[in-house]
């Protein structure tokens, strides 16, 4: 069995809704490995009762990524990690990545940084 | 001068004794362990890592943290348990009745309000599936269902034992619904070593889960002792085969939960048995 403390945290504090923060880190946890293809998750009521949140917060997040192919569902069986998750798909990655740098460089334009300042910033964070 | 004392009074209430001594010794034993004794064979194994018990120390204090100390429950119950062997030393109640509302009460103290100390900001969870059956085998409940049926068999053909029977069967079933809901509650993690948080979480409910089935179980297994003991005159020969069958039943069950229940507590108890717990050699 794994030693790696596979574990998700909902933070009510955040402005995250929760069942993002719990889809954010599951996929997270797949893209490292950790989370194994065919790996059981949780059920629902379960993870729910643990993170003290409704069922339908872990339900919409566990949705969220059998549509995006991260997890399989199997019906009164559960749910598990997918044979063959998107992260596996090079190209997916580099979307993704992409997909996220382009939202976080435009909440920084919003914010009123010039793009040589946020070019000089990501070229020290790597570094850090 | 003072008629001299008959031994045969003190047997002839050894039912009201034996009870009064079960409520009192079991209760002080199971009031003051507060359910953590696989944690001490977890932390007294041979076979547990140093590393792995330095994490298990700082996984308990924070589990202490986090634990709600309803002392006002223990103190309460500790009281209650005084008043009902008082009242069944004096046959203001009787046994049955102060056996079955002395395991309820035992029973509501040892699933304290674990959760009321549960207010961390941050919420943790461990991304493993649990299983009910996990902390509280289907085996043991089957046991107990036959133990009570077989109680309630046992005092069908007497009128007055009837209502008596009934009560500690309820008794037992509703001690059986407790341990159920605890053994599938949700865990307590503070989330600094999720993963030994967790295996503490489950060593607990698992103790805590088996504790109450023993305290169901014992009770049935009490009553048709002393409802053995009752035999009569009037009873036929079918009769008494009857209670001798359901007595036995009953004692089988109880052996069985008792049995299985040692056997499975030193399993999860063993760090060979636990993900990272064990030295690497011996």
């Amino acid at each position: 069995m794994s030693e790696v403390p596979l574990a998700v945290t909902v933070d009510p504090d955040l402005k995250t809704p929760p069942y993002l923060q719990i889809e954010d880190q599951i996929r997270a946890l797949v893209e490292r490995g950790d989370l194994q293809p065919g790996m059981m998750l949780p059920t629902v009521r379960q993870l729910a009762g643990d993170l003290e949140v409704a069922p339908n917060t872990v339900a919409r997040a566990y949705a969220d990524l059998q549509q995006d192919g991260w997890l399989v569902s199997e019906g009164r069986r559960g749910t598990r990690v997918a044979g063959s998750p998107p992260s596996f798909d090079k190209g997916t990655r580099i979307e993704a990545l992409r997909e996220s740098v382009d939202g976080f460089v435009n909440t920084l334009r919003h914010r009123g940084f010039t793009s040589a300042e946020i070019t000089a910033a990501l070229r020290v964070v790597p570094r850090q | 001068m003072n008629p001299p004392l008959q031994s045969n009074w003190f047997f002839a209430h050894w039912p009201t004794w034996s009870v009064a001594f079960y409520i009192l010794g079991l209760s002080a034993s199971l009031l003051a362990a507060r359910g953590d004794s696989p944690i001490v064979l977890l932390r007294d194994s041979y076979w547990l890592s140093d590393e792995y018990a330095l994490r298990l120390g700082q996984a308990c204090a924070v589990h202490e943290e986090i634990k709600a100390r309803p002392t006002w429950l223990y103190v309460g119950a500790a009281s209650t348990i005084a008043i009902l062997v008082v009242l069944e030393m004096t046959s203001r109640i009787p046994p049955f009745a102060a056996m079955a509302l002395w395991s309820l009460i035992l029973a509501s103290c040892m699933n304290p309000a674990l959760r009321s100390g549960r207010s961390a900001k941050k919420r943790v969870a461990v991304l493993r599936p649990r299983r009910t059956a996990d902390s509280l085998p289907p085996p043991w409940l089957l046991a107990l269902a036959v133990a009570a049926t077989a109680i309630l068999v046992m005092v069908s053909a007497s009128p007055h034992e009837r209502m008596q029977g009934f009560l500690i069967a309820c008794s037992s079933a509703l001690i059986a619904v407790m341990a159920w809901r605890f053994a599938s509650s949700p865990t307590i993690l503070r989330g600094n070593d999720p993963l030994v948080e967790e295996c503490l979480d489950r060593l607990l409910r698992f103790y805590r889960a088996r504790n109450l089935i023993l305290l169901a179980v014992s009770q049935l297994f009490f009553f048709q002792m002393f409802a053995m003991q009752d035999r009569g005159d009037t009873f036929t020969l079918s009769e008494v085969t009857m209670r001798f069958v359901a007595s036995l039943i009953v004692d089988v069950a109880y052996v069985f939960v008792l049995f299985r229940a040692q056997r499975m507590l030193m399993r999860v108890s063993d760090p060979r048995n636990i993900p990272g717990a064990a030295r690497r050699s011996a």
